[in-house]
């Protein structure tokens, strides 16, 4: 791979355009946001101001490299799913690995386990514990449902718990207030797309509710050999959201239900000849949740929150495994704000119950486990009486059966020298705990024929007793006001990780009661010890009140530092992250009735797999004729008929080019 | 790594993005999003909105004054006020307020100034109708409105007895959602 430092400099395109456009940027008046005033008193207190915006004070002040997609950045955006929007933001890494899968990774760790990063919805965590990550597939939300995304890069261990070791994205849905009576967005696309969202607001005893219909399909893509690629799927969901005023707060009830039917080309190995095929099986997905939230402010200047839900899915295919899943969960916070500070306590309860369902690809045992989690945890924040220096302490207890107890400490210190200047550095510590399959599970992947009917089954065994990942991150950034219309943000990071994921080699087993044939076993092992090192560049800036742009880069290095001679494999760090990304955005306001957006991404190769580098261009207009009516044309990679973002040792799927028609209408 | 500008098609991604170049240089009127700021004089318009002046100090107003010592602490964003109206009559800003002016300003925001400063101002309002408001960080007696903030959200004070002295009222609904109340009498 030629380093992309080496390149980019030679095309500095993005450069020349930086400057050209900063030459004609013009001395504008900011007026207030009409919508802003067209709010009720209500609505104007329910506005968050911490991080909602990218402008905003609390998110200049706040001492993490942190983003946020608002409501109007994800309508403008064009996207239909969540790993669209999250390409948006400097250091994200995120890869279409077909129509319905996707590799989303914050700092690196990039790859299909990619296992260090918390994604959370309303408070409920979309990690799961099998293999870590997300099933993206089963999170096909409406995107309008959504207030607004927040991004941390970095660990967030201390306030989000185990698993937040990368980074956290935190998404946070509307007031059902906020929605319109009647809603319905449909899309269609060139390549077979036809995604289906209607939702209906009403009030309901003293508060008001909104129920969200959403039927989807998604086309199947083509592989590199030309292959159909058999992952096409089809989906309904259904989500209400229940929320009253009270005197002195807020109640939240919310449920949900989806089923989906999300087909996949698997090669997989198997006892009879030809010992290993490539089959296309489906997988069923079924699941929902009920959430509790109560939010209590009192007059002291305290504000509470009690949160419980059940979560629940299930997922199935009949060649690889199944899953049935229940997590029930009762948390409490209390925060303080005084004038120089903030005290927020809080802990939680946690009740995972799994079965899974064996097949000759992936086993567990046990099949059936249950799991409890508990956590405490407290933080304090305190600024200097000049608003200088602010200092931040948090520590996180979290226990839970497979590990006792585990302290997540973050030390945060900023300081704020002028208007436009502030500057912070952070210290913590983060773990990952082995999931399920590390623990439990064999994947047998490879057979070869014996004499005397037997087999060698090469398969990747768990191990219960593999420690627990841990890492211990460093932060220095800075955000600075390089004009009114202009605003700048850096970051860097160290990351030391330690007791890795790895691969070992074990010796042959031969054929006993339990398991009839050899096994040629690579254990699971924690003994990898590995940094990662970079940072992000972003700068923003208004060149008039209609048009924004913004130029982002981001630079990763992944090292293994330790690695004992017996470990066969890497399944740590620098496996599958791109080295380098770029992105240009522009956003444009033509007038009361015309909107554009346009993203130009390029992501390097990723590192030790044959994907290529690329670049995409996705581009969208809209046009509201009417108040009620929006119509948005968008070309999804504009400038290549198709390319590869994540390829896997045995397939490569094409992303194509494509034409997408979206149009909303609201009573 | 492929060379980027092989990668980036023939030439279809310079067209457009100079197609995007040519378009942004062309002026445009303003609307920005998104600060504090504008959420803090959304707010205070609403308290405008829901506060009642004794008749006196409108009768003879040909605008309600939004009036503050100094520059506009709300970055640009207070100017937006002026396209609004209350009380059957347009708002308009003043900055840059002098002593000598106060009594034909309906409204003084003094939530930017030094303590000192603000207890100064507050002097010369004295029993003047004129709604006073400030910060919740740096509260002094005599405001009649102060902004806070309360974790992720804006809120609001209200002393109701400072504030009906002077002949102001403030609508129940106002009083009703408020977060700190210093209650009449």
């Amino acid at each position: 791979m030629v380093s992309g430092m080496a390149t980019l400099p030679r095309y500095p395109l993005a450069l020349l355009w930086l400057l050209a456009n900063a030459a004609y940027a013009k001395e504008t008046l900011l007026v207030a946001d009409s919508s802003l005033m067209e709010l009720s008193l209500e609505e104007l207190l329910r506005v968050e101001v911490s991080v909602t915006t990218r402008a905003d004070e609390r998110w200049f002040l706040s001492v993490a490299a942190s983003e946020v997609l608002t409501q109007q950045d994800i309508r403008r955006s064009g996207a239909t799913r969540l790993p669209e929007l999250f390409r948006l933001i400097p250091g994200i890494i995120v890869s279409q690995q077909n129509s319905n899968q996707w590799v989303v990774s914050i700092r690196g760790s990039h790859s299909t386990l990619s296992d260090k990063l918390l994604v959370m919805l309303d408070g409920r965590s979309l990690y799961t514990t099998l293999h870590g990550g997300v099933f993206w597939d089963s999170q096909e939300l409406d995107l309008s449902i959504i207030e607004r995304i927040e991004f941390i890069r970095g660990p967030g261990g201390s306030s989000w718990g185990v698993n937040a070791v990368n980074g956290v994205i935190n998404i946070i849905t509307r007031h059902a207030k906020d929605a319109a009576e009647h809603s319905l967005r449909t899309t269609i696309s060139d390549q077979g797309e036809w995604l289906n969202h209607y939702r209906q607001q009403h009030a309901l005893a003293g508060g008001h509710i909104v129920h969200s219909l959403s039927y989807l399909q998604r086309p199947s893509f083509s592989e590199q050999t030309g292959l159909d690629a058999h992952d096409e799927s089809t989906s309904w969901r259904w989500l209400s959201r229940y929320d009253q005023t009270l005197e002195q707060g807020q109640l939240m009830l919310q449920g949900s239900y989806y089923q989906a039917d999300v087909a996949q080309r698997l090669t997989l190995a198997q006892l009879d000849p030809p010992f290993l095929s490539t089959v296309s099986t489906t997988n069923a997905l079924q699941g929902g949740h009920i959430l509790l939230n109560w939010q209590q402010h009192s007059t002291d200047d305290q504000q509470r929150t009690l949160q419980a839900f059940i979560d629940y899915y299930q997922r199935d295919n009949d060649v690889q495994f199944g899953e049935r899943k229940m997590v029930s969960a009762l948390e409490y916070t209390q925060s303080t704000f005084g004038n120089q500070f903030t005290y927020t306590f809080g802990g939680g309860y946690r009740l995972l119950h799994d079965e899974l369902d064996n097949r000759f690809a992936v086993q567990f045992d046990p099949n059936s486990l249950e799991e409890q989690q508990a956590h405490l945890f407290a933080q304090y924040d305190h600024w200097s009486e000049d608003r200088k220096w602010r200092i931040g302490l948090g520590l996180k207890a979290e226990y839970s059966d497979l590990a006792d107890v585990e302290w997540l400490p973050n030390f945060r210190l900023g300081w704020h020298p002028s208007e436009a200047q502030f500057y912070w550095l952070s210290a913590s510590r983060a773990v990952r705990m082995p999931t399920r399959l590390e623990r439990h599970g064999q994947l047998n992947s490879r057979v070869q024929p014996l004499p005397g009917n037997n087999r060698l089954i090469t398969a990747v065994v768990g191990d219960d007793g593999r420690p627990i990942e841990s890492l211990l991150a460093y932060e220095l950034g800075s955000r600075w006001r390089l004009s009114e219309h202009s605003l700048l943000q850096w970051s860097l990071f160290h990351y030391d990780y330690e007791d890795m994921l790895s691969l070992q080699l074990g010796t042959v087993q031969p054929p006993s009661v339990e398991q009839p044939y050899s096994v040629l076993p690579f254990y699971f092992r924690g003994d990898l010890a590995a940094t990662a090192s970079g940072g992000e560049l972003s700068i923003r800036h208004a060149w008039s009140e209609r048009h924004r742009w913004q130029w982002q880069i981001s630079y990763l290095h992944e090292e293994i530092r330790h690695q004992p001679a017996a470990s066969a494999l890497n399944l740590g760090p620098g496996y599958f992250s791109p080295e380098w990304q770029f992105q240009w955005q522009i956003d444009s306001n033509w007038n009361d009735r015309w909107q554009s957006f346009a993203a130009l991404r390029w992501v390097d190769d990723l590192q030790q797999s044959s994907t290529e580098s690329y670049w995409a261009l996705d581009a969208h207009v809209f046009w509201q004729p009417r108040e009620r009516l929006r119509i948005g044309l968008s070309v999804l990679n504009v400038n290549d008929q198709q390319h590869t973002e994540y390829q896997t040792s045995t397939r490569a799927v094409e992303i194509p080019r494509q034409f997408r028609l979206q149009v909303t209408w609201q009573i | 790594m492929r060379n980027i500008l092989a990668t980036a098609g023939s030439g279809i991604v310079l067209r457009l993005l100079l197609s995007f170049f040519i378009c942004s240089v062309s002026p445009v009127d303003a609307r920005d999003v998104g600060d504090i700021n504008a959420l803090k004089v959304a707010l205070i318009f609403n308290i405008i909105k829901y506060t009642h002046w004794p008749d006196s100090a409108l009768q003879s107003a040909s605008h309600i004054h939004v009036c503050l010592p100094g520059d506009d602490p709300f970055k640009g964003y207070l100017s937006g006020l002026e396209r609004q109206s209350a009380h059957g009559l347009r708002l308009k800003v003043v900055t840059g307020l002098k002593p000598e002016a106060l009594a034909n300003c309906q409204v003084i925001y003094i939530g930017h100034l030094p303590v000192a400063q603000q207890g100064q101002w507050l002097s010369r309002r004295a029993q003047l109708p004129v709604l006073t408001i400030g910060e919740k960080s740096q509260q002094l007696p005599g405001l009649d409105v102060w902004l806070l903030q309360r974790g992720a959200q804006l809120g609001y004070g209200l002393d109701l007895q400072t504030s009906a002295a002077r002949g102001l009222r403030f609508v129940e609904k106002l009083q009703t959602l408020t977060q700190e109340k210093i209650a009449n009498g």
